[in-house]
């Protein structure tokens, strides 16, 4: 073990002046890799999400009229990448049923523009009442002030499971409105979904160690000597005399 | 020490000195006196009086603080969250001529006892929501017996002792709760046991295994410095954490505990309800043996994985969080190990000394000829106070350290070229040491001024130079533009507005940097008296500089006591040593590095921490300047001063002094205030 460790130390002692540099230079390819290939983060903004006794549920079934629920609200000076509701379930199992929802952005003529159209799989909820993700498929569109709509879709043939609901809380949220449409009537909640806005940013993990490390090992590097080691019997240098050591 | 056989006689020996005192001389109360332990019930005892009468009690300046800070963070908050900011209202406080005050009840139960009674331990039990307290008279033939004494009732345990110590017939009890409580409830407990106290012991071993140690192991002592730091580090370090326990008594704890805590798990973390409290300080604390019991108890039966809170974190971590690797190894070790509460705080304060003592360790080796002043330094009672904590500061002191006594090595051999392994060594040092407080590594900068024999040539040496200033360059410039880190507090971190200090009101980043440019003359005026009314409240009592966080500060002697020793050390050699000096340059530099570190060590507290253009500076602290120490004691290296006796004296009047201060401070301290 310790002719091992000698042996290392033999070579390292040896070939120093190849392998610091090298080091060196994967510290600063690592620097530079860091900054090319972020890490893309979620960041979740809890924009409503205080629970109380007084909330309530909208249902996306009233009687036998399908309801669907719009939520308009201003994003941040970046897109938005999905929200997370309140999805209560009813006690049902809901498989194969799906949440269908909609992100629509509005264009500087009052009209809204549709972007993103996803379903999420209400039968792989875990438990009845869950806070879920839903992410917008082409969310670098999602800027400005937008409008999502959900609707549910149930599985087809399936008649015994219950609608489930969106949670809603009296909290109104400046520049957001909660409305449920049934029959094409639109009718403005008192009140908010409760939502958070999900967003994402860039991390650089690694950057911050690279870029030391890299000056760190440059500055080890220039301690070593680069000197060729002197032989004997040969000329040292242009137009000089013979070495005689 | 002759042998293995010598060595393990002399432990045995010293402990049963050491169990044989704790019984003669601390449990003399049980042996004398041998009363049953004696429980009244006052809700169905008649002979018992109650009396429930209302008061106000006057709220300290800590609690008015903490009321202020609150509503100037929630008025942030609003701002923030672009809300109308509403003043909530406390019922339960009352303002009278300006004072602010807290409704509450006294429930004084008086009772007459049987016999005389001898009692140790006296409890009091009853179901409380909020925190309460009580204090009690004993009599003797009606006469008072000794003042009365308070004790606290945390309602987390439902207790609180007070420990008595004397003989009477009867007793007055004072309880203070905020609302009327139950008398039914209330139970009352006089006890006598016998009982050894474990760290009382294991103090009195400590104290008789230095001695000896310093007395009989001579070679070891003058030759191996190193490992006589690490033998009294590990030892009083120990004291440390078991005496202290579960109580968060070190400099912001909780925040650390956090920190340690969530790193000591992947990408889930699970939160048991006692961290949980333990990271917002809010476990109960104890003031004796008895209510450690109940505390212990609490948090174990609150140390459920079942129930655990389950929140998520990202896989990368800020690069600065990796000081915590020794604390959150502690904990990751308990919970592999499924090791109670107590005992996974415990590990996690263990990682961080084993840490402290292994890099301090290869300070003093490596520290020649002034090795003596090291472990001097690493034997400071606020560095091992803070090594036996959870903390970052052990990390950012003992690597600090090491990185001086390298440099101090380069220093001191100035025609020797400087090696890779020197470098990688110093820089190494001063970036771990650097990550959290990375105003420190401005120290690093010494190394820009290297005279040119040291390297291979002028090129190598520029760039060498240059790329020392890029280090320190981009750690400064972490601090005015942090990489961004995955969590929800992106937008509130980015936001310069919002940056300062949230334990002070008033404090703005960029509100404070605005008034320095716009006063330079009167923040200098600021700084410079600071700077100089510190130095002279620490050297002539305005003061106190050793200490042990939370539990207390000594005397401002015990800071001169560290001052003449450290002088003594780094002034005087033996007649045969010869030692050699940093030179005349690198004195003014090294005077002129402590000078510029200490103005940006105080200018970041201005920043952060202090209100806008408040005329002092607030939140800084003594310890802020350890790693100046050896930088300015290496500055009196000279080999002109020498004393008749040997290096072994030196040592052992080094080693005592420290050695004894520490001990006296965990006697002082942690046995006899919160242990008894």
């Amino acid at each position: 073990m310790k002719n091992c460790f000698n042996k290392f130390l033999t070579f390292l002692n040896k070939n120093l002046q190849v392998i610091l540099p090298m080091i060196t230079l994967f510290c600063l390819a690592g620097f530079i890799g860091s900054l090319v290939f972020p890490n893309e983060v979620l960041d979740t903004n809890r924009a409503n999400t205080e629970e109380s006794e007084e909330d309530f549920y909208i249902s996306f079934l009233r009687g036998e009229e399908p309801v669907e629920i719009a939520y308009e609200m201003t994003t941040e000076a970046r897109p938005l990448k999905g929200v997370q509701v309140g999805i209560h379930k009813n006690g049902s199992a809901l498989a194969g049923a799906n949440l269908i929802y909609h992100v629509y952005v509005k264009q500087g003529d009052g009209s809204y523009k549709l972007v993103s159209e996803n379903a999420y799989d209400l039968g792989s909820q875990t438990y009845d009442f869950q806070y879920v993700y839903l992410p917008f498929s082409s969310s670098d569109l999602c800027e400005g002030k937008v409008k999502i709509t959900f609707c549910y879709q149930p599985a087809a043939g399936n008649t015994t499971d219950k609608a489930p609901a969106l949670r809603v809380n009296a909290t109104l949220l400046e520049n957001t409105v909660t409305k449920y449409i049934v029959k094409k009537q639109e009718q403005i909640v008192e009140g908010g979904l409760l939502i958070s806005y999900i967003y994402s940013h860039d991390t650089y993990p690694f950057l911050y160690d690279f870029r030391i490390l890299t000056f760190v090992f440059l500055a080890a590097t220039m301690t070593l000597s680069y000197k060729k080691p002197e032989k004997k019997g040969v000329w040292r240098k242009k137009g000089g005399d013979f070495n005689e050591k | 020490m002759k042998s293995k056989g010598t060595v393990g006689f002399a432990i045995l020996f010293i402990i049963t000195i050491a169990v044989v005192l704790e019984c003669v001389g601390f449990q003399f109360h049980a042996v004398t006196n041998k009363e049953k332990p004696l429980v009244i019930k006052p809700g169905a005892d008649k002979q018992v009086e109650v009396v429930v009468q209302d008061g106000l009690a006057k709220l300290t300046e800590d609690e008015v603080k903490a009321i202020e800070v609150e509503r100037e963070n929630r008025k942030l908050l609003a701002e923030y969250n672009n809300e109308e900011y509403v003043e909530e209202v406390d019922e339960s406080l009352v303002e009278k001529d300006g004072t602010l005050y807290r409704k509450i009840k006294q429930t004084t139960i008086t009772t007459k006892l049987p016999a005389v009674y001898y009692a140790h331990e006296f409890k009091v039990e009853c179901a409380l929501l909020e925190k309460g307290g009580y204090s009690v008279t004993t009599y003797l033939q009606d006469k008072s017996v000794n003042k009365s004494v308070y004790c606290s009732i945390n309602p987390k345990i439902g207790a609180g002792v007070a420990l008595l110590n004397s003989s009477f017939d009867s007793f007055s009890v004072v309880l203070t709760t905020e609302k009327e409580i139950d008398t039914d409830s209330i139970t009352i407990s006089l006890s006598n046991d016998f009982s050894l106290n474990w760290l009382r012991i294991a103090i009195i071993a400590c104290v008789m295994g230095a001695i000896a140690l310093l007395i009989f192991s001579k070679k070891f002592v003058k030759d191996k410095p190193e490992w006589v730091f690490a033998i009294f580090a590990f030892a009083i370090g120990s004291l440390l954490i078991w005496g202290i326990g579960t109580n968060q008594v070190s400099f912001d704890e909780y925040v650390h505990a956090k920190k340690a805590y969530d790193f000591s798990f992947g990408t889930t973390i699970e939160t048991t309800e006692s961290a949980m409290q333990m990271k917002g300080n809010l476990l109960p604390f104890f003031y004796n043996r008895a209510e450690r019991k109940l505390v212990e108890a609490y948090e174990q039966e609150n140390h459920d994985y079942s129930w655990a809170d389950i929140t998520y974190q990202s896989r990368f971590r800020r690069s600065e969080d990796r000081v915590y690797y020794p604390n959150s190894a502690g904990f990751f070790i308990g919970r592999k190990l499924g090791a109670d509460f107590a005992t996974s705080v415990a590990l996690a304060k263990y990682g961080n000394l084993l840490m402290y003592i292994v890099v301090v360790f290869f300070a003093v080796k490596l520290a020649n000829k002034f090795n003596m002043l090291v472990a001097l330094i690493g034997l400071l009672p606020n560095n091992l106070f803070i090594a036996s904590a959870i903390s970052y500061d052990g990390v950012v002191t003992a690597f600090l350290l090491l990185a001086t006594v390298l440099i101090t090595n380069e220093l001191l051999e100035p025609e020797k070229k400087i090696t890779w392994q020197s470098t990688l060594g110093i820089l190494f040092a001063y970036v771990i040491g650097s990550l959290t407080k990375p105003v420190y590594i401005v120290m690093a900068l010494m190394l820009v001024f290297l005279g040119k024999k040291k390297f291979e040539n002028r090129f190598q040496e520029v760039v060498f130079k240059l790329s020392v200033c890029v280090v320190a360059g981009l750690m400064l410039y972490a601090i005015f533009k942090p990489l961004p880190a995955a969590g929800g507090d992106y937008q509130l971190v980015g936001n310069a507005s919002f940056l300062g200090d949230k334990r002070n009101v008033g404090t703005s980043f960029s509100g404070q940097i605005s008034y320095i440019l716009a006063n330079p003359l009167t923040y200098t005026k600021v700084l410079l008296g600071s700077m100089f009314g510190m130095l002279w409240d620490y050297l002539f009592g305005g003061d106190s500089f050793i200490g042990y966080a939370y539990l207390g500060f000594k005397s401002w002697i015990w800071t001169w006591v560290c001052v003449v020793v450290a002088f003594f050390t780094a002034l005087f050699s033996e007649k045969n040593e010869k030692r050699k000096s940093i030179g005349l340059k690198y004195i003014l530099l090294n005077l002129l590095m402590i000078f510029g570190t200490s103005a940006i060590v105080l200018t970041s507290m201005y920043v952060s921490y202090t209100p806008v253009g408040a005329e002092t500076i607030s939140g800084v602290q003594g310890r802020y300047f350890i790693p100046l120490f050896l930088p300015f004691f290496s500055c009196l290296f000279q080999d002109k001063c020498k004393i008749s006796f040997s290096k072994l004296w030196v040592n052992r009047i080094g080693f005592f002094v420290m050695t004894g201060l520490n001990l006296y401070m965990v006697t002082d301290l942690v046995l006899v205030a919160m242990n008894l």
